[in-house]
């Protein structure tokens, strides 16, 4: 069973069983060399305490185990699944164990050196990997086909390079293309490809044990192996939460932005249009993280709101913004106000006024003006906002990591833990292309609702 | 229908003054031209009148009620916009129906009136179409349908020719008049050119520089016009500067550079004024040795054109800087002048105006 964690006894002078971290997680495993199973499960099926560590953490590890053997203690978190670990106790040295009740002291240790020659076999692998995956993803996309078509093309007849001369073209194409492939398709297709394996240690990637699974995906969905519900409700239900949130960040953030957009796009020019949009621009100066805060500090029980709503005597108890994902919302909404306003102002400023002024002369109301007029003319740069203000919202991190209340869990909290906490990565990258399908699509469908193609958000 | 007041209204932004005191009746049923070089205020009047700005003093009185204060979509009024302003994304019957749609007119009863107004309009089943897909008069068509369709009781337009070609501003000016014959409603026409004021309006008033300066039929406004600038401005004029030295029977008598010339002195002139004789070229005739004439004065000839029906003769002026024009119909006989030879020039005392000193319009 690879998936279990495998540990080897070794007898040592003096240990100190200690994990870091992870104070809930039981690590001390009295009495047989069974396997032991669902060691940690205080994180998984209660709600609220997953934001733990859901996996033991084995870092810092090593100062504790003083080993004198050459060969190393194998840990396999590969069943790490957020809620146990199951544990392996091999017995290779036939130390006898002590009749009765004893007390046996399991040491974790880091398997650290092992980065060098990891990099060297992952390298040769990763290279056919990609260019499988590339040629998969040639096919899956054909849009993204049909952008290389060209490309090849154009390239063919010597027409683009013809038109701008070398070193402009060859600036485009690394700039353009180059980027495209090196820097987001490639490292993508790397994790995609990622989110299908098991998680092993360094020596055995690339051995036999090294092949295509769908267990992350299927941890996703259905949870662990052998748990008694049938699906894995509390990741399901972030994930749609995450989704749904994210969907009224963007319709919050719309709502506030069209008519801050329209005004200033219609409405006022030269020097109070540059003001509103210094004042839109200068607080996204201060970085994210000191804003977030900044927001929690306002939405705090004892807070600027609540003392002033408390002062003014509306209510008289603190109403728990954070806890309520009031702050949080607030807050996502403020951090991708830009990205809404933008696009919107490009497309109404565009829009010629006497558009406004024939409607408004042949009787419509400012409302009907804008539903029928000026938004439908702004489609493009509404939709160019939304999907921008939606992708951003369903995966931040910083925001909810800051201003979410203690029940609130955002998608990506779970997998910066499978990356981070976890050291999971097929299972986070799993969770990150489930998210980013599950996104693209939800906007696509959208798109195709409200009858927007692609080519119309690069539209200015 | 409805006539439209403006009861002494001045239009001021900041210390501009767009509209200065202009005071007229635009009556029912009437085609009424504003017609001024860009800048004039034409425009302001206009949007004062569909209610886009109120005016910074007087009344607008619409069938006799003051409208300050009704916003454009509550007046009586549509407007057609210089560049038409149709809406892009709906189509063409869409575009006309959107006055009905906005009155909660149900779908069938909007269909059907926007097919009327295709009919009316000559372009029948076209209403699905987009507006980019019409041509240029068709488009200025559809936002003359459009602005119908509300049945306002006064309709006003801003240049609307002003985009197409001259073929096609000449067609649709017999067009728009034929129109607001069939509708009979008011309909208050904003233009720079001329040519459109006086082919179709009833009643024109000249503005320039926010200033009314004529109000008056199309005939009258050309032959008799009340201001310098008017007479500039509207068709061709020849204008000799000079005092008045002699004042009787309706005319007045101006010593110009050629000599004493008279004409028409509809505005008052007293002898001794500074005053300007407006000549039109069609009145400037070429005399023989012995033909007489109520003005007679002789310049050298610069050269002549033949423009077909027309025959155009340059002849020197007070000035080098401006020539004196001469036009006569192509009778069949042409005259051949060679540049400097000594001309007889007369024309007829009714046909030379004069007029105070005073702007005159920019070439």
């Amino acid at each position: 069973m690879n998936e279990d964690v495998t540990l080897e006894f070794q007898q040592l002078a003096q240990v100190t069983p200690s994990l870091p971290g992870a104070g809930s997680s039981s690590s001390s495993e009295s009495g047989s060399d069974e396997e032991g199973s669902d060691s940690g499960s205080s994180s998984g099926g209660s709600s609220g305490g997953f934001s733990t560590t859901p996996t033991i953490n084995f870092g810092n590890q090593s100062s504790t185990s003083e080993s004198t053997e050459p060969a190393a203690t194998t840990v396999d978190e590969g069943a790490g699944d957020g809620n146990s670990i199951n544990l392996i106790i091999r017995n290779p040295d036939n130390i006898r164990l002590p009749s009765g009740d004893s007390q046996i002291e399991l040491i974790l240790r880091e398997e650290q050196p092992a980065a060098v020659d990891d990099s060297s076999m992952s390298g040769g692998i990763g290279f056919l990997e990609i260019l499988t995956a590339l040629i998969l993803a040639l096919l899956l996309a054909p849009y993204l086909q049909k952008q290389s078509a060209k490309f090849f093309s154009g390239l063919n007849a010597f027409g683009f390079v013809q038109k701008n001369g070398l070193i402009v073209s060859t600036y485009l194409l690394l700039f353009s293309f180059g980027w495209i492939i090196f820097m987001v398709i490639m490292p993508q297709l790397y994790m995609f490809d990622f989110s299908f394996r098991f998680n092993l240690p360094p020596p055995e990637v690339g051995g036999p044990k090294d092949v295509y699974t769908l267990k992350n995906y299927r941890y996703l969905v259905f949870g662990r192996e052998g748990s008694s519900e049938a699906l894995n409700w509390l990741h399901l239900g972030v994930f749609v939460k995450t989704i749904v949130a994210s969907v009224l960040v963007t319709v919050a953030n719309f709502a506030i932005c069209y008519p801050m957009a329209y005004y200033m796009a219609q409405s006022v020019a030269g020097r109070s249009q540059r003001l509103l949009f210094l004042c839109l621009l200068l607080p996204f100066w201060v970085n994210e993280i000191l804003r977030a805060f900044a927001f929690k500090l306002i939405f705090a029980d004892q807070g600027l709101i609540n003392t002033a709503l408390i002062g003014m005597g509306i209510w008289d108890t603190p109403f728990d913004f954070l806890r309520a994902d009031v702050a949080l919302y607030t807050g996502l909404t403020y951090a991708y106000l830009l990205l809404m306003i933008f696009p919107l102002y490009n497309a109404i400023e565009s829009l010629d006024h006497n558009q406004i002024e024939a409607a408004r002369d042949l009787g419509a109301s400012w409302t009907r003006i804008h539903f029928r007029v000026v938004m439908p003319y702004a489609k493009p740069g509404i939709a160019s906002g939304c999907t921008m203000v939606f992708m951003l919202s369903a995966g931040a991190l910083a925001a909810p990591n800051i201003l979410g209340g203690p029940s609130s869990l955002w998608f990506t909290q779970i997998i910066f833990q499978w990356y981070n906490t976890g050291g999971n990565w097929p299972q986070g990258a799993a969770y990150s292309f489930v998210l980013l399908i599950v996104c693209i699509a939800f906007v696509m469908t959208a798109m195709k609702i409200a009858k927007v193609s692609l080519g119309d958000l690069a539209k200015k | 229908m409805s006539s439209v007041e403006l009861d002494h209204i001045s239009i001021r932004f900041g210390e501009f003054t767009a509209v200065d005191n202009a005071n007229l009746t635009i009556e029912s049923g009437e085609f009424f031209s504003f017609l001024g070089p860009s800048g004039c205020g034409k425009t302001t009047i206009l949007r004062a009148v569909s209610g886009f700005n109120d005016p910074t003093e007087g009344t607008i009185r619409i069938d006799g009620r003051d409208v300050r204060g009704t916003g454009p979509n509550q007046r009586p009024t549509a407007l057609i916009f210089q560049n038409l302003a149709l809406f892009p994304l709906m189509t063409v019957a869409e575009n006309i129906a959107f006055g009905l749609e906005v009155r909660g007119i149900k779908y069938q009863e909007r269909r059907r009136r926007a097919e009327e107004l295709l009919n009316l309009i000559a372009l029948p089943g076209q209403g699905d179409k987009l507006p980019s897909e019409l041509s240029g008069g068709q488009r200025q068509r559809v936002a003359i349908a459009r602005a119908l369709a509300v049945e306002p009781q006064v309709l006003l337009l801003d240049e609307p020719l002003s985009a197409l070609d001259l073929k096609l501003r000449q067609h649709m000016r017999t067009e728009l008049r034929a129109i607001q014959k069939r509708v009979g409603i008011t309909f208050i026409y904003i233009t720079h050119d001329q040519g459109e004021a006086l082919t179709m309006s009833d009643r024109i008033a000249v503005m320039s520089a926010g200033i009314v300066q004529q109000v008056d039929d199309g005939a009258t406004v050309y032959n008799d016009p009340a201001t310098s600038f008017v007479a500039s401005f509207v068709g061709e004029n020849n204008p000799f500067y000079g005092r008045v030295s002699k004042v009787a029977n309706g005319h007045a008598q101006i010593d110009t550079a050629f000599g004493p010339l008279r004409g028409i002195n509809n505005q008052g002139l007293k002898e001794g004024e500074k005053a300007i004789l407006f000549v039109r070229p069609e009145s400037l005739l070429l005399l023989g040795d012995n033909d007489q004439a109520d003005n007679v004065f002789e310049t050298e000839a610069i050269k002549q054109e033949f423009e077909g029906s027309f025959l155009h003769i340059f002849l020197k002026g007070e000035s080098s800087a401006k020539d004196i024009r001469l036009a006569m119909s192509n009778t069949g006989a042409v005259p051949h002048l060679t540049p400097g030879e000594m001309t007889r020039v007369g024309f007829d005392a009714d046909r030379g105006v004069a007029l105070p000193v005073g702007e005159l319009a920019d070439e």
